[in-house]
């Protein structure tokens, strides 16, 4: 999930997610194949960024009933983010990540508090994605053993499919499976498995822009396989990179004001 | 002019002047100006109740009705390092509902304040809400606020003060707040020191109320230890000799079962309640059961019990996520007695409340 939500979901980059990292050994496929170490390393030079900004809105689809979130985003690397909630029933609602740890600020009660425990299991505002998603860090770059496993097709474009397996069983999914576009090194889809084999989650990207140089996942559609016939579609606009921002906004002072 | 009046008028003088300051300044920043959002709901209850006799039986001709339209607007202005805030909510009642036959409107004005943010420094000036504790129903931390419970619903009701605060680190700092009487000798001061470190949220707090001359030390906790688990307690000093100090702890703890049912509960003793209180015994314990039934439906149950004196309120609730920024809760509770008073009395309400955020 993590390389879900860093590679391609644009909450994901606010949240700051890696890719590369996650693959700590790579068995080497055939010649034209890149090797996987390789392959994670170009995505992540492709998303790197030392700071970004950006709007979202997330369409969350359940049955036939649409919910509508929408937010601002800030992020120095992987380590900080800031997100505003501004769509009206969550407005001024914030969210504050400190490298593994998560606070929100609640407007009307005007009180902060800690997400932790049981509380990360929560799909994040009711989406499908939870926020203990959104926390994994580069930590669990030593949980999985990377393979380039071969190519396919996704939406006409060349794509290697690229297997996770994990390591340890700390590792959240005990298997993931990626399709990487070849020529663009964006993850255009990807599915997690549990270890009974179970398919827990899915992306799927719908829009790659290229911005300042680098190709991103502006449009992408994640899906929680244990929710029944529910979808979050995750649109990212006005994105930009590598943009000024003070520490100052990843505190909890700044949460609060 | 009657009350409702005179207070509708301030707040409209207040959001008047706030937004006036802010967007009179001369700013770069074109982007911040003001928001206005608010939420509209229409509740209604019905209400038995019983007359602290024992022969008292349900009839229905004793079920008493009340309707509550309300419309709570939030005002945020903000320009630079300026901002301000307001959170009024106006109620119109009927039946039960009103507190009286004399008031059917009410108006509240829940915060309204403006915060000033000269380099690290926040100033907070006006209403506001003062959360210093983390716990559930009862907070000794919270030196500066009272919690009224609804339902199972927990809400901090705004204090009229100046705050000043400094962040110590990403998420540590020091407060210091006072409430001014008609004189500094009549208000009440104090501080506080927070942080976060080994995993735990922690606080140091302190106030001295002049005017009742009373001193009071307080600390709180909170963490995870496989359960979310926090305690707070407080001590007060008081000048006069001849009257005992008190002492007020709490501890709680919430966990979940298969990620989709939370289960919270927390125990206060109080050793010396103040009289007047809504809390006057001993030993409480609040506990509250929440779960999901479904993407758009949850359920909640609940329950306050004085320990001592036998007293029982149970709750159970639902929210419906009816529509985008909709949604309709329905409560039904049953009370054997009043807390306050220690009135044993029997009661049953049930009530329905939608509610339109926009």
């Amino acid at each position: 999930m993590r390389r879900l939500t860093r590679g391609i979901c644009a909450l994901g980059m606010a949240l700051g997610m890696s890719v590369a990292a996650q693959a700590q050994s790579a068995t080497q496929a055939s010649a034209d194949i890149p090797n996987a170490i390789e392959l994670l390393a170009r995505i992540d030079r492709n998303q790197a960024f030392t700071s970004i900004e950006y709007s979202a809105r997330m369409e969350i689809r359940i049955g036939k009933q649409l919910r509508v979130k929408s937010m601002k985003a800030w992020a120095l690397s992987d380590k900080k983010a800031f997100i505003e909630f501004t769509n009206p029933e969550d407005s001024g609602t914030r969210m504050l990540k400190l490298e593994k740890e998560l606070w929100m600020y609640f407007p009307k009660e005007q009180d902060t508090v800690r997400i932790s425990g049981h509380l990360l299991k929560e799909g994040l505002m009711g989406s499908d994605l939870s926020y203990e998603d959104a926390l994994e860090s580069a930590e669990l770059s030593t949980m999985y053993q990377a393979s380039v496993s071969g190519e396919a097709q996704v939406d006409g474009r060349r794509a290697f499919v690229v297997e996770l397996k994990a390591k340890t069983p700390q590792a959240k999914y005990d298997r993931r499976i990626l399709w990487v576009d070849a020529e663009r090194f964006v993850v255009l889809s990807e599915e997690m498995y549990a270890r009974s084999g179970r398919l827990l989650k899915t992306s799927s990207v719908k829009k790659v822009e290229r911005i300042d140089g680098r190709w991103y996942a502006t449009v992408v559609v994640l899906e929680d396989k244990l929710r029944k016939d529910s979808s979050t579609t995750i649109i990212m606009d006005s994105l930009r990179l590598d943009v000024a921002l003070s520490d100052e906004l990843f505190t909890r002072a700044a949460l609060e004001r | 002019m009657n009350s409702v009046t005179r207070t509708v008028l301030c707040a409209t003088l207040f959001a008047t002047v706030a937004l006036s300051v802010v967007m009179a300044q001369e700013s770069s920043d074109r982007e911040a100006s003001y928001k206005l959002s608010g939420e509209a709901s229409v509740s209604s209850i019905a209400l038995w109740s019983g007359d602290g006799s024992d022969d008292k039986v349900f009839e229905a001709s004793d079920i008493l009705y009340g309707s509550d339209t309300a419309l709570t607007l939030y005002l945020d202005a903000k320009r630079h390092n300026i901002r301000a805030s307001f959170s009024g909510r106006t109620d119109i009642m009927t039946g039960i509902s009103a507190p009286s036959p004399a008031t059917p409107t009410t108006f509240l004005i829940k915060r309204a304040y403006l915060r000033w943010t000269p380099g690290s420094f926040v100033v907070t000036a006006g209403r506001q809400l003062i959360n210093w504790g983390a716990a559930m129903l009862w907070s000794p931390a919270d030196l500066f606020a009272q919690t009224v419970l609804t339902g199972l619903t927990t809400e901090r009701q705004g204090t009229d003060a100046i705050r000043i605060a400094m962040p110590l680190g990403s998420l540590g700092g020091i407060e210091a707040v006072g409430i001014p009487g008609l004189s500094f000798s009549t208000g009440r001061y104090g501080g506080r020191l927070y942080g976060y470190a080994l995993g735990s949220d922690i606080g140091l707090q302190a106030a001295r109320d002049l005017a009742r001359g009373e001193t009071t030390i307080a600390v709180n906790i909170k963490t995870d230890l496989v359960l979310g688990v926090w305690a707070e307690a407080s001590y007060t000093f008081l000048d006069d000799d001849e009257l005992k100090d008190r002492f007020e702890a709490i501890f709680g703890a919430d966990w979940s079962v298969a990620y989709r049912t939370i289960i919270s509960a927390e125990y206060r003793y109080n050793a010396r309640a103040v009289p007047g209180e809504d809390y006057p015994a001993i030993h409480y314990l609040f506990a509250s059961l929440g779960t999901k039934l479904g993407d758009f439906v949850s359920l909640g149950a609940g329950g306050l019990i004085d320990i001592a004196n036998g007293i029982v309120s149970a709750s159970l609730t639902s929210a419906i996520d009816v529509a985008q920024d909709a949604s309709l809760a329905l409560l039904a509770q049953y009370s054997n007695g009043q807390f306050d008073s220690l009135r044993l009395v029997d009661a049953v309400a049930i009530g329905a409340t939608l509610s339109l955020a926009f």
